[in-house]
């Protein structure tokens, strides 16, 4: 029991190690780590408040707009930050297996501890802003809103650690990954709510997780919105499966990187 | 100390696979220097990645006790867009090492002053490596791994480095793979051979040192 205990213990001072030694390469270096973290989410809600304003297009549902498009954007934010980055997550801490202590999954630890982190800490700022404009008012269930937004984030790095896998075996896989990510973000209810789709497309959406997950997010976090779209299991499930497949697929390249070409 | 229990190594080449070790169970003496030999290619510095746990085995158990270091002047875990002081900060982070004994100790040892707190992608490999060194030394690690490079530098910076490195060796031991049979001589108390992806272990310097060259085919 003790070996264990002190094992954790060394993770848990890897994984801090790596937390501040992300923190000082996205945000220490300039100002533009912060900015980007903060302004990204924004130019995305922005963009759309202006192209439904040009198309003369309302809320879907009875919210101000630019709210709606915060709570699409947010966990979709998630779910891609996770994907990019894993990543390279495998070649990047590759170098850093030298110290026997790391492990890949520390770094994957420290990444999504800090950029939970980071997007929770840019929410509060955008909702701070929103309710002192008066468009914001209260959460429905803030614990079930944080939640969600955890499951977009581990969701879409367990994605990107399986991406990572794939990639040391298929080069190629990056560009469709890309491609797959872009396909996404036009199916994932950024900018619309699965209940407003003609039924056969609605069936056809509802094998996507990411749909699932933003419209669990609206549910939990708009007073008087609840979809009939979404089931938290769906998700969940994928979000298990490709853990589990990411965790392995490190676990059996792990010492072959050397002859992966790594 | 550390100890093999059936371990595997192989690597795949484009035609069929290169075996560095084939189920070797192999204990590796305790408190001694040891000098590890092996012809060009039988993978001399895999067994030092082995050893290090920077590399895990295709099979088998490593089981090891005490502090290892990386390949002494490694500088490869450094992040290039931090400072050497904040990589200097992050290992010992890691290693739970007294952090301000160990920034002094490198400040003073490495000579980089100023540069300590420029990004490390500014330095110079030599930079990097007296970094590295001075690092591995301000960690108290049991057992230090030496691939070749036993001090860098110009040769005063040398000179240096081996004295700081004896001073290291009252408390520490070390596992050393080089091709110079006369830092071999000067260092080792017993001889590791790697050969026909077996160990085989010399108590005695010389005869280890006599079998080798007989593998390499050179005459005494």
């Amino acid at each position: 029991m003790s070996e264990i205990f002190k094992a954790l213990v060394v993770q848990a001072r890897v994984v801090y190690a790596f937390i501040l030694r992300d923190m000082r390469t996205r945000f220490g270096r300039s100002r533009l780590g912060y900015f980007w973290a903060v302004f990204e989410p924004l130019t995305g809600i922005l963009a759309l408040a202006l192209v439904f304003s040009v198309i003369d297009r309302g809320s879907p549902i009875n919210v101000d707009i630019h709210l709606f498009f915060f709570t699409g954007i947010i966990p979709w934010t998630l779910f891609s930050r996770g994907v990019s980055m894993m990543s390279n997550v495998i070649e990047g801490s590759v170098s850093l297996l030298t110290y026997p202590q790391v492990k890949v999954i520390d770094v994957v630890i420290a990444r999504v501890v800090l950029e939970f982190a980071t997007i929770f800490i840019v929410c509060i700022l955008y909702l701070t802003v929103l309710y002192f404009w008066d468009i914001f008012d209260r959460i429905e269930n803030l614990l079930l809103s944080i939640t969600v937004l955890m499951i977009c984030l581990i969701f879409g790095s367990a994605f990107g650690l399986v991406g990572a896998v794939i990639k040391l075996y298929l080069p190629g896989y990056s560009s469709f990954q890309g491609l797959l990510l872009r396909v996404l973000f036009f199916v994932s209810g950024a900018f619309f709510v699965a209940d407003s789709m003609p039924q056969p497309i609605r069936d056809a959406l509802w094998y996507n997780p990411v749909l699932h997950l933003v419209e669990w997010a609206r549910s939990a976090f708009f007073y008087g919105f609840e979809s009939r779209f979404y089931d938290p299991m769906y998700p969940i499930l994928w979000m298990l499966c490709f853990g589990f497949l990411g965790l392995a697929g490190e676990r059996v390249t792990r010492s072959k990187l050397r002859q992966l070409g790594v | 100390m550390i100890e093999f229990i059936k371990v595997s190594k192989h690597y795949k080449l484009s035609h069929g696979y290169r075996t560095i070790l084939d189920e070797v169970s192999f204990k590796f003496p305790e408190h001694k220097n040891i000098g590890v030999l092996g012809m060009n290619g039988a993978g001399k510095s895999t067994i030092l990645r082995l050893i290090a746990g920077s590399e895990p085995p295709d099979s088998g158990k490593i089981i090891r006790t005490g502090r290892f270091s990386w390949p002494l002047g490694f500088s490869g875990g450094f992040n290039q867009n931090l400072s050497g002081e904040e990589n200097l900060r992050f290992v010992c982070r890691i290693y739970n090492a007294d952090l301000h004994q160990v920034l002094d100790y490198v400040r003073e040892f490495s000579e980089l002053g100023d540069a300590l707190t420029e990004p490390m992608r500014t330095y110079s490999n030599g930079m990097k490596a007296r970094l590295a060194f001075g690092l591995s030394l301000a960690i108290d690690f049991d057992v230090y791994l030496i691939d070749e490079v036993m001090a860098v530098g110009d040769p005063i910076f040398k000179k240096k480095s081996k004295a700081a490195f004896e001073a290291r060796r009252q408390t520490a031991n070390l596992i050393l793979v080089s091709h110079d049979m006369r830092t071999i001589r000067d260092y080792a108390d017993v001889i590791i051979i790697l050969n026909d992806h077996e160990l085989s272990i010399f108590d005695n310097v010389e005869s280890g040192i006599k079998f080798y060259q007989s593998l390499a085919g050179v005459k005494p």
